[in-house]
């Protein structure tokens, strides 16, 4: 039977707080700042998640878990009845409405509102369609149709239902907020009109239909929405739950056949979890992370060792009287938990406070967004408490310890320095009030040193967040991203990431921004087509060693046609990609090789070669050197595209009759700035400018944007026309302005410095916060010290110029510390961040420390003299006395 | 009967030529129901065999016996719980937990050994000790020689074997001294219990059974019986 | 499975019955040892209630054990008062037995025959002064005397145990000086006290030299009341501390003066019995001794 003894431990821990008042107010202070830190680490962290995982599942347009793709409704009401489904709704595809061209639209039937709920189309008025003609869309749709939201509103649909043309007038019963997010808007009519439409045909009928007309995007089938009770598992479950109903989920490894079912799982409860954090940004929160548990355990540590070394002898009492570690240890846990209980609340609700602040800001920064609610997960507060009671309970480890394992005997004459071996110090030239601070400091070393790295971490940090803010190169970003103050395009062509090969300027846009007045110069970029490229001996050579050299980048999903060892073993032609641009744009490329001599280029015969792109290209890789020879294919209106397979069996394809054109190769260009070019990246072929004039007439070349110097006051009202034309006429234009971006810049650059200034300021504070307990607790447990020095005629300036010099020494090896550890890490960290981040180059900044060393200095004077002053104020006898 | 032995007890400090030798082997014991006096001057080692046989700290060589027990053989939890519940320790400055009232503080090692303290019996020994009204004073209100008597009865009170007094009147005067000393003897004639005292001062050895004097880590005289 | 639980649960009721047993059976075997043979074993060490508990008992045995201990050594202190008894009646009686033998041949003068009875007689009164004396430590030691002990005025007392001594002291011309004290009402027995506190000051009278002081002093203290006792003699050597106040012990540079050895003994003896004691230390002014009794206040 345990001895129950806890009540005794309770009273101690109790009664040895309430005497350490200052140390509690520290410690509490210590425990809500660590506790804030981690819990608005977590809540940010966690607002982001759920926030992507919220647009996942937007893009995905289904909450669901999973779902059934083209199932009869008996096959979806027979899975769908197992019990580990929680709950399910169904929809039916009947077909893409024909009659609108800006946006896909398509025509289903849901099962309830619970349905449209789950697929972010929840209504905003109405009901759902329950008569033949009542129809459900959303406000994308409506505005392209210039029908107001109104219910009773007659909406127009055509589309095709297996293979017959229907056109039909619906009235609008309901409608709801569109996102642009979704791909498609959808067309909800009622059960009654699918029941029309289906007329006689059984579900088999349709299932059979639908395999036979692949063309028929299975309409008319049923998909099903699946939740089950949470989100693990879900392609296990779903396989289950289908293979329960006596079907055959997809790749089963069988042939399939009609008790084959398809199901999808919806990755947005896949991928918001660990595999779709970028490295980069887990690094940062694993950095994060670790400065807050350092930060926190440094100074609560710090806190408990000065506060149990000042107890000492009352553990060392206690053992005498039969304490056991156990017990001794029990009670400095005890007081750590209880400090806990106003510390860790309080850090909750500041931490969620600072969350909700910092989290637009760190929006902005991931997402480029700026709205988002703070996400009031339990777990948030959880984790918080948890981490800062981890904290907490690592630090008071060491502290638990020495209390535990102090030795009685030496417990009744324990001081301070009693744990450093005693030196005696035979240089006693003089005992000057520098050697005696210096002294001082190295009277208790464990505590200066976390004192120092408390304080020394906060000017790190400080040195890498300003480094980092500082080393951003909005003119590179700028001109990277913009030629010119206006760049007009197809919206495919800005939006990094595209994969339609869209870049068609609409004529009207281009029309409208060239009559805007104000406009000084303006410029084109033209692209021609990608063609195959067949390479010169010489470049062939240099591809070969390129590919030697491991510099090529071989992805084993490529086609065999694009392969380099292929194209390498049989010489076969490799794809380049050809721009244009007008001579001011051509300004903005930088020759690598040889020289850009504009008027010689105009004159035509010379071509620019962009060095090779793949990862592993050095500079001025290339496969054409200045002066080389190279023969340049153009399609013609006769070119048609081939397809056929070699004597080696390889698929080749390419055009026919093409013209084939030699130039020079004038020089080699790093690579071409984004904004003079599309988003492909043409990885292991060929990148050319040829002149402008003989990409213009050739076959297919076409101008993919255009770019506009506007006087600056004119600017409102060039932006005000863009705008309006991109949003109100035609959505798949845009545009991007100098002027927005550098906003954006620098609001990215804001709301890095923002965060990281604020966790500077937080860490700061802690390590002073540190300083000056060790100060504090140091002077007063030095006070008879003190009082014995004043006996033998210290008088209080030399006193006070004693402190004084302690706390500059402090200073000087936290200095010491922290500018080389500082300087090397902003360097090695933020070094990194320059092949990572675009236009960022890391550059040396020494303002932090111009910054902090002083208002470390300010603190520390100031807690000196305080401190000074109390002791000051007692008369040598007294302090003499109190000793004892 | 013999309650307390020690054999060969050695204690150095340091080594080579810096060696001190606290201890240089000494045996003595003690009588159940003794009041023994330790008596040397300061720096004789006396302290340090008052630790030894407390447990408090470990001998480079010899054995302590505690009732027929080798205490250095226990491990570290168990020599405290037998410290707890066998030994009742006295020092010079009085040790008492400045945070707990007198009352607490006397109690503290029952309650340290989870166990209810034993009221009409603690009330008692404060009555005997004269520190009856001052249950609810925290030991700063208190008088030196108050303090001691409050040291006296929280030994008292596990009602130990054996009691253990380091230099008790050290920080008194003389009347003080005096009257501790005497109650110190009073306890224990009441309460059955052996002591050991420590003391640099001969006339206050006068009230114990026996005198046992140490000079330079070795025993001059009166070491057994 | 259900049955599994009931299974359970009485596998672990006898699996605590049978520790419980043990646990039993080991308290029972520390009692039996110690009826057999008044041995006690060695206590087990854990945080535990049972550990403790055992402690506990065998602390408690330990106490009852040195009852009989202290009981079994006042049997000794008796038979040893006995023989110390039959020691100090030796002489004198040898010397009666002597004077009566002489008287008995006759042939004395009548003077001379006087005197032998004379000397007879003291020795007659001396056997008797130490058997009263002997008797009152005997009951003393073994407790056998309880005396009424009462808060009464030390005044009285201290007055009772000077005049008891005036006349000795006024024949070797020495002077009582009692210092003025406030009234004090320590615990104690009038009777008793002045005895003992007599015997004090009769030791103090027999070793000073003539025309001296004798100074008592009287301080309240917390606890006790402290008498001190002041003389001019030859004092206390430190090493006697510990020694003149057990029974028949002479000082070693006494051996010149008369005295039976007991008279501080007694005063001890009677101390103690009041919760008081007397310790003995030098003469602050100087030569000389200082003797101080402390009685309770409580």
């Amino acid at each position: 039977m345990r001895n129950t003894n806890g009540g005794i431990i309770k009273k101690l821990s109790m009664r040895i707080m309430r005497k350490n008042r200052m140390r509690n107010i520290f410690a509490v202070a210590a425990i809500t700042l660590t506790c804030l830190l981690f819990t608005a680490l977590f809540s940010m962290g966690m607002s982001i998640a759920e926030l992507i995982q919220n647009q996942t599942m937007e893009e995905v347009g289904t909450r669901a878990h999973a779902g059934l793709k083209n199932v009869t409704m008996e096959q979806y009401e027979k899975i769908s009845k197992y019990p580990s489904v929680v709950s399910s709704t169904w929809n039916i595809y009947l077909g893409t409405a024909e009659n609108f061209s800006k946006r896909q639209a398509e025509i289903r039937v849901a099962k309830n509102e619970e349905e449209l709920d789950h697929s972010f189309a929840s209504l905003k008025e109405g009901r759902l369609p329950r008569r033949k003609d009542d129809l459900v869309t959303d406000t994308i749709i409506l505005k392209e149709l210039e029908i107001p939201a109104e219910i009773g509103e007659k909406v127009h649909v055509e589309f095709t239902f297996h293979g017959e043309k229907i056109s039909r007038d619906f009235t609008l019963c309901g409608w709801y907020e569109g996102s642009e997010v979704n791909h498609a808007s959808t067309l909800y009519v009622s059960e009654d009109y699918w029941e029309s439409l289906r007329g006689d045909a059984s579900w088999e009928e349709l299932l059979r239909w639908d395999r036979n007309h692949p063309e028929n995007n299975h309409a008319g089938l049923v998909s099903g929405n699946i939740f089950f009770k949470n989100s693990r598992n879900i392609e296990e479950n779903i396989r289950k739950i289908i293979e329960n109903a006596g079907y055959i989920p997809e790749d089963s490894g069988q042939p399939a056949d009609e008790n084959t079912i398809l199901y999808g799982v919806n990755w947005a409860y896949m991928s918001s979890r660990a595999e779709s954090v970028d490295p980069l940004t887990a690094a940062l929160l694993c950095f994060i992370f670790a400065v807050i548990l350092i930060t926190g355990y440094l100074i609560i540590y710090n806190i408990f060792q000065i506060s149990i070394v000042g107890d000492i002898r009352f553990y060392g009492q206690l053992k005498t009287i039969g304490a056991t570690k156990r017990q001794l240890r029990r009670i400095v846990y005890r007081q750590a938990l209880l400090l806990c209980i106003p510390g860790i609340p309080a850090g909750l609700l500041f931490g969620i406070a600072a969350g909700k602040l910092l989290l637009p800001l760190a929006l902005r920064t991931i997402q480029g967004t700026e709205t988002g609610e703070i996400s009031l997960n339990p777990w948030i507060l959880v984790f918080g408490a948890a981490f800062s009671l981890l904290t907490v309970c690592i630090s008071s480890r060491r502290p638990a310890r020495i209390a535990g394992n102090v030795s009685p005997v030496e417990a009744v004459r324990f001081s301070e320095n009693d744990r450093i071996k005693k030196k005696e110090k035979k240089s006693q030239k003089s005992a000057g009030i520098r050697r005696m601070a210096l002294a001082n400091l190295g009277r208790n070393r464990r505590k200066t040193a976390v004192v120092i790295s408390s304080i020394s971490l906060g000017i790190i940090l400080l040195e890498i967040v300003m480094s980092a803010v500082g080393s951003f190169r909005i003119e590179e970003y700028l001109t990277s991203r913009i030629a010119g103050d206006f760049e007009i395009g197809n919206a495919g062509l800005f939006n990094v990431g595209s994969l339609v090969a869209d870049f068609e300027i609409d004529g009207e846009y281009l029309e409208g921004a060239d009559s805007q007045p104000g406009i000084e110069q303006t410029g084109e970029v033209w692209w021609g087509n990608i063609v195959p490229h067949e390479l010169s001996d010489n470049a062939y050579g240099r591809y070969k060693e390129l590919l030697s050299e491991g510099k090529l980048r071989a992805d084993e999903y490529m086609e065999e046609q694009s392969k380099p060892e292929n194209i390498a073993k049989y010489r076969l032609d490799i794809e380049e990609m050809r721009y244009g641009y007008t001579d001011n744009l051509l300004k903005n490329l930088t020759p690598v090789k040889g020289e850009i001599n504009l008027e010689k280029f105009a004159q035509g015969g010379y071509v620019l070669v962009q060095q090779q792109t793949a990862d592993q290209m050095e500079k001025g890789d290339t496969l054409y050197e200045p002066g080389d020879k190279i023969t340049l294919q153009y399609r013609t209106p006769q070119s048609e595209y081939y397809e056929k397979t070699d004597g080696a069996g390889i698929k080749l394809s390419g055009y026919t009759n093409m013209d084939a054109r030699e130039y020079t190769v004038m020089a080699v260009i790093e690579d071409i700035p984004y904004s003079m070019s599309t988003p492909f990246q043409n990885i292991n072929g060929l990148t050319t400018v040829v002149p402008l004039q003989d990409l213009k007439n050739a076959y297919g070349a076409m101008m993919i944007a255009k770019t506009y110097e506007v006087d600056q006051k004119d600017q409102e009202a060039f932006e005000e026309y863009l705008e309006f034309y991109t949003t109100q006429q035609n959505t798949e234009m845009d545009y991007v302005s100098r002027q927005k971006l550098a906003d954006e810049f620098y609001g990215m650059i804001q709301s890095i410095s923002v965060i990281g200034y604020a966790l500077c300021a937080v860490i700061a504070l802690i390590g002073i916060l540190n300083f000056t307990n060790s100060m504090l607790t140091g002077i007063i447990a030095r006070k008879q010290e003190f009082a014995v020095l004043q006996s033998v005629g210290m008088t209080k300036r030399q006193l006070r110029s004693m402190l004084l010099w302690e706390s500059a020494y402090y200073l000087l090896i936290c200095a010491a510390v922290s500018i080389p550890a500082g300087s090397l890490l902003a360097w090695k960290l933020i070094g990194v961040l320059n092949d990572v981040i675009l236009c960022f180059d890391y550059r040396y900044t020494g303002l932090p420390y111009l910054i902090m060393l002083p208002a470390v200095t300010f603190a520390a004077a100031a807690v000196s003299l305080g401190a000074c002053r109390q002791v000051g104020k007692r008369s040598i006898v007294e302090s003499l006395r109190e000793a004892e | 009967m013999e309650i307390l032995k020690t054999v060969e007890l050695k204690k150095y400090y340091g080594r080579g030529e810096a060696m001190v030798k606290a201890l240089d082997g000494v045996s003595m014991s003690v009588q159940q129901g003794e009041f023994a006096a330790v008596v040397g001057s300061s720096g004789s080692g006396k302290s340090t065999l008052l630790h030894m046989l407390g447990g408090l700290d470990y001998p480079t060589e010899g054995q302590v016996f505690v009732d027929g027990r080798e205490i250095f053989k226990l491990d570290e939890t168990q020599l405290a719980i037998f410290r707890r519940r066998n030994i009742g320790f006295v020092f010079q400055n009085y040790n008492l937990v400045p945070v707990l009232n007198v009352y607490e503080n006397i109690v503290l090692p029952v309650e340290l050994d989870g166990e209810k303290p034993d009221r009409d019996y603690i009330e008692e020994v404060m009555q005997t000790l004269g520190i009856g009204e001052k249950r609810r004073s925290l030991p700063n209100q208190l008088s030196g020689g108050q303090q001691q008597r409050v040291a006296i009865a929280r030994a008292l009170a596990a009602k130990p074997a054996i009691l253990l007094a380091d230099e008790p009147t050290g920080n008194l005067d003389s009347r003080a001294s005096q009257e501790v000393l005497g109650l110190l003897r009073l306890t224990g004639e009441r309460y059955s219990q052996t002591i050991v005292m420590i003391t640099h001062n001969e006339e206050l050895a006068q009230l114990c059974d026996r005198i046992v004097r140490i000079e330079d880590g070795k025993i001059r005289g009166g070491g057994g019986r | 499975m259900i049955w599994v639980i009931p299974v359970l649960a009485i596998a672990a009721l006898l699996l605590m019955g049978a520790v419980y047993r043990r646990k039993l059976r080991r308290f029972s075997h520390i009692l039996e040892e110690f009826q057999r043979d008044g041995t006690l074993p060695e206590q087990s060490l854990r945080d535990t209630v049972e550990s403790k508990l055992e402690s506990q008992l065998i602390g408690a045995l330990r106490r009852v054990s040195l009852q009989e201990e202290r009981a079994r050594q006042e049997k000794n202190e008796v038979a040893r008062l006995l023989s110390d008894l039959s020691h100090q009646l030796k002489t004198p009686l040898a010397n009666i037995v002597m004077n009566t033998e002489i008287l008995k041949n006759g042939g004395l003068q009548s003077e001379k025959q006087t005197e032998f009875l004379l000397r007879n007689e003291e020795q007659a009164k001396k056997m008797q002064w130490l058997m009263k004396n002997l008797v009152k430590a005997s009951r003393l030691e073994q407790g056998v005397i309880s005396f009424a002990c009462e808060s009464a005025p030390l005044h009285e007392t201290l007055a009772r145990s000077i005049s008891g001594i005036y006349a000795q002291a006024r024949s070797r011309a020495i002077k009582i000086d009692t210092e003025d004290f406030p009234p004090v009402f320590p615990v104690h027995s009038p009777n008793w006290t002045a005895e003992a506190i007599g015997n004090i000051l009769e030791n103090a009278v027999k070793y000073s030299p003539e025309g001296s002081t004798i100074r008592i002093r009287v301080n309240k203290l917390e606890m006790y009341v402290k008498i001190e006792i002041t003389d001019s003699g030859p004092g206390v050597p430190k090493s006697e501390y510990n020694c003149i106040f057990q029974r028949f012990y002479r000082g070693k540079n006494t051996s010149d003066m008369e005295g039976s050895g007991l008279g501080l003994y007694l005063a001890q003896l009677i101390a103690r019995n009041e919760k008081g004691y007397i310790t003995v230390g030098e003469n602050p002014q100087g030569r000389g001794s200082c003797f101080a009794f402390f009685l309770p206040l409580l």
